[in-house]
């Protein structure tokens, strides 16, 4: 309700200063062509990198000064420090980097961001860049119309720098005219009010206009027309390095645990390099000024001592934070907290036998079982079964050819939203509780892990099948119709002699039972395969049938064999019978 | 803590092997009681279908016997 009547009241004075002053009027319209341009280059960065800056990304964030270089690297490239946090949060979301990975590129990314401050000082004063900016437009017009993505990548990238340096240069001619009007300057302010003064200042507009790039510029131009003083210039730039991390956060508000940890990171690290800055601000300036003459920077040269200053402190507010990355990382996590609401929560896993090792490793056998059962109900909802219908039913094949296909069942929601967090942890706990245990018993957590990992993996095998299994029971080929029937018949099988040895109470009779299943399932599985060739040689079944039909046996063979694999570690009892069975 | 280790090095090297064979001994026995309760059940049989069943499983016990 607030933000539709301060979206009304912002447009209303907009409009009011755009009609009753032309001044203002030049440097707005300079502002609204900066940031076209930004989003041109943001845009065509995205068509013409083809996947080279996400590959980038996900390669070099394995340790935090490496993630940082990348983040310096890809953040100049591009010029937009926003570009980089939504890939990073996009990565960190789908696990390709680590959050401490995903916080290095963002520090980094900081200081990439000051390159913008150090082009529009070097390039954008000293020369009538809107004479290049023409040429820029026209061609990247051009390419923009072009058919070959790359292109028109190129041509977004023109257009983008092309408005950029004319929105510049409409900033710069709007302050030279308001300079013979009246003098900013005049509302300078030194001391602790100016820091808090301007430092707002420089935050509202960073939050109005969305880009501390845009505010970087209007302070550039402004300082470079004597707008304003130098120290206000700096105060300025640290409230848009504040403001640019608000705009992140109020994005951040809908977004998932993983955004909302990379937008807080990089709000605390923008926040303490800004107090950190206002805190010693005079001996930066000075620092700075001293810098600036050792490097050839022109001592009137106030543009470029800017950029130099908005390097400084952001590169001070890296070293300042980054030691304490790790504890940084932990109190993010503990902060945020994904929350699944479908998510299958551990019944047995207790904190408080962990230490006990005959009880931590019944708690893992008990989840673990847990684990096994909830695969099971999605493995046969995947093949558009119930396991009423087909366990411990004596007419087995008969349930599973008479299925009806309606099960609205997507066996990788269902692992994402169900069973990656139980697994998950599992993994933990059973890691933790190994510290405490001798070497039999960390063998027998090892073969509980393994089960996990049998039951994930078979989920996975099934998620390739499933599709088939569906795909081929509406063809009107009645040949390949009945092997993916089979190829059901015989995973069913596999779960219902599962299930039958769960009651038996010798451990000699559920290997046997076993290992009578494994014997089934390899003499199917030749069978199959002959049996295929005969359907090619016979012309029963086409090339592409053939091979869906082998890919999906061996799917098929496998999920069996791992579902096998897991019954043999979670019912044996006796270690040396289990020893017979298990395939390490 | 570093004796409890030194002592447990000692009995791997010194009885873990007789520890091993006892057990194999052990499950060689369990196995061949096992064996013998089949035979005896595939006598008393009275269906086709138990009788193939009990003949599969004696054959997996004796391989497994084998294994041991």
């Amino acid at each position: 309700m607030l933000k539709k009547y301060y979206h009304y009241f912002f447009l209303l004075t907009l409009a009011v200063i755009v009609f009753y002053s032309s001044d203002f009027k030049v440097i707005i319209a300079g502002i609204a062509i900066f940031l076209v341009g930004m989003i041109f280059m943001e845009d065509g960065f995205k068509l013409f990198s083809g996947g080279v800056l996400e590959r980038a990304l996900h390669v070099s964030t394995d340790t935090v000064p490496k993630a940082v270089a990348i983040g310096i690297i890809a953040t100049s490239i591009v010029q937009s420090s926003s570009l980089i946090s939504i890939i990073i949060i996009s990565f960190l979301s789908a696990e390709l980097i680590t959050l401490s990975g995903a916080i290095g590129v963002i520090f980094g990314s900081n200081i990439g961001s000051t390159t913008t401050a150090w082009i529009i000082s070097s390039l954008g004063l000293e020369i009538d860049i809107a004479t290049y900016a023409m040429p820029m437009i026209i061609f990247g017009a051009v390419f923009v119309f072009s058919d070959t993505k790359s292109y028109q990548g190129v041509g977004k990238i023109l257009l983008g720098l092309g408005f950029v340096f004319l929105g510049i240069d409409y900033m710069k001619d709007g302050f030279e005219v308001l300079q013979g009007r009246f003098d900013l300057s005049k509302y300078a302010l030194e001391g602790y009010l100016g820091v808090l003064v301007y430092i707002s200042f420089g935050l509202i507009a960073t939050v109005i206009m969305q880009s501390s790039a845009a505010t970087m510029a209007l302070i550039i131009t402004a300082l470079a027309t004597n707008q304003i003083i130098f120290v206000n210039a700096l105060e300025l730039a640290i409230g848009a390095n504040v403001g640019t991390t608000i705009t992140a956060i109020l994005g951040a508000i809908s977004s998932n645990a993983n955004g909302k940890r990379v937008a807080l990171a990089h709000f605390i690290f923008n926040f303490t390099a800004a107090v950190v800055a206002v805190v010693f601000l005079y001996q930066l300036m000075d620092f700075t000024t001293f810098l600036a003459s050792k490097i050839g920077i022109a001592d009137h040269d106030y543009g470029m001592k800017l950029a130099l200053f908005h390097t400084v402190f952001n590169t001070m507010g890296v070293l300042i934070i980054s030691p304490f990355t790790k504890k940084f990382v932990k109190y993010l996590e503990m902060l945020f907290i994904e929350v699944n609401l479908y998510a299958l929560k551990p019944l047995y896993l207790d904190n408080v036998v962990i230490n006990v090792p005959d009880a931590a490793i019944e708690s893992i056998k008990k989840e673990t079982i847990h684990l096994y059962d909830s695969a099971i109900e999605a493995i046969s909802h995947s093949m558009f079964l119930h396991r009423h219908a087909f366990i411990k039913n004596p007419d087995l094949v008969g349930a599973v050819k008479n299925s009806d296909m309606s099960i609205d069942a997507d066996i990788s929601k269902f692992y994402t939203d169900k069973v990656k967090t139980l697994y998950g942890e599992i993994i933990h706990y059973a890691t933790l509780s190994q510290e405490n245990m001798n070497e039999e018993n960390q063998n027998r957590v090892y073969d509980l892990k393994l089960a996990s990992r049998e039951i994930v993996e078979a989920m996975k095998n099934m998620r390739d099948l499933q599709r088939n299994i569906f795909y081929y029971s509406k063809s009107k080929n009645s040949y390949i119709k009945e092997e993916y029937n089979n190829l059901r018949v015989y995973i069913a099988k596999t779960i219902d002699t599962i299930e039958k040895l769960k009651e038996h109470v010798d451990d000699l009779d559920v290997i046997t039972s076993i290992e009578l299943l494994k014997d089934g399932i390899k003499g199917l599985d030749s069978i199959k395969n002959s049996r295929i060739d005969t359907l090619i040689r016979e012309n029963k079944i086409d090339s592409k049938m053939a091979t869906s039909l082998i890919n999906d046996s061996a799917f098929a063979y496998d999920v069996s064999q791992k579902l096998i694999q897991v019954a043999t570690i979670l019912w044996i009892k006796d270690k040396d019978i289990r020893t017979l069975g298990v395939q390490k | 803590m570093k004796i409890g280790k030194v002592l447990e090095g000692i009995e791997k090297l010194f009885f873990s092997d007789i520890n091993d064979e006892k057990k194999q001994e052990k499950l060689k026995e369990k196995l061949l009681k096992k064996i013998e309760e089949t035979k005896i059940e595939i006598k008393n049989s009275s269906t086709d279908e138990e009788l193939r069943d009990l003949k599969a499983k004696l054959y997996i016990l004796k391989k497994l016997l084998e294994r041991v």
